[in-house]
């Protein structure tokens, strides 16, 4: 495989299994909100939610140990050099809370069973995925503000006479 | 109160195991970026020290909760929920504090 090939399979399936995790993540919220009724339902919702954050943090963090390295002595040296020390530095710790609340929901939603149909864990249930879903939020925020970092840095390192 | 069984016992220890292992990744951003040893130390021994964070991470999770589902009386909903913003809450504030306040040294 080349690297570009690589590259763009790294940085595509990250961004892509992030977005993708927003979908079971609203919809179980709408389910645990309305009042689950599906407790099977609510089962592979929440497994297939950590599945795509586990999958979006494998291609990320792959893509960070093996290349992030050239974008971020570019972004340093750019003229938006917080986009790598404080966004690169705050997303990937922070990635790590929402991996372990990504993983912990499927347990819960088992271990509450079908006492969730009777609305019980479902504040809980509700804080976690309001705070999965704001935190992909801000992920992607972040994610962002890198990518303009890493397009500004280039962008002065190689110009282009027109 | 929740009563104790297998399944409460698991509800609670997930989410101390969470608390724990969130307040323990933000301390070790603080540490290792302060300590060149400590990174030093996860880089050496997990190729990458991001690697080794976030191994640590996991198994503080997953010892915590086993140890907190054995030890700890189950906890009501309520309490539990605010253990997870206030988790949550201290870690986002520590991590991006940190850099913030260390901008452009790190």
């Amino acid at each position: 495989m080349s690297v570009s090939t690589d590259i763009l399979l790294a940085a595509g399936v990250h961004a892509f299994f992030g977005l993708v995790a927003f979908i079971p993540a609203i919809w179980l919220l709408v389910e645990v909100k309305r009042g689950i009724s599906s407790v099977k339902t609510a089962v592979s919702l929440s497994l297939l939610l950590s599945l795509m954050v586990w999958l979006a943090f494998l291609a990320g963090g792959w893509w960070y140990v093996t290349y992030y390295h050239n974008d971020k002595a570019v972004i340093k040296e750019g003229p938006l050099p917080w986009a790598h020390s404080i966004g690169m530095e705050a997303k990937e710790h922070l990635f790590f809370t929402g991996l372990l609340l990504s993983t912990m929901l499927p347990a819960l939603v088992y271990a509450y069973g079908e006492r969730l149909t009777k609305g019980e864990g479902s504040k809980l249930l509700l804080s976690m995925l309001i705070l999965i879903i704001i935190g992909g939020m801000v992920m992607e925020l972040l994610g962002g503000l890198i990518s303009i970092g890493a397009k500004a840095g280039w962008m002065v390192k190689v110009p282009v006479e027109e | 109160m929740a009563e104790r069984s297998v399944k409460n016992n698991l509800i609670t220890g997930l989410v101390v195991g969470f608390l724990i292992a969130a307040l323990f990744s933000a301390f070790l951003v603080v540490v290792k970026e302060e300590n060149k040893g400590v990174k030093d130390w996860l880089a050496g021994t997990f190729t990458h020290h991001w690697i080794g964070h976030g191994v640590l991470t996991l198994v503080v999770f997953f010892m915590m909760t086993l140890v907190a589902a054995k030890y700890c009386p189950p906890s009501s909903e309520k309490m539990l929920s605010i253990a997870i913003w206030a988790a949550t809450i201290i870690n986002l504030l520590v991590i991006i504090g940190y850099y913030v306040l260390h901008f452009p040294a790190k």
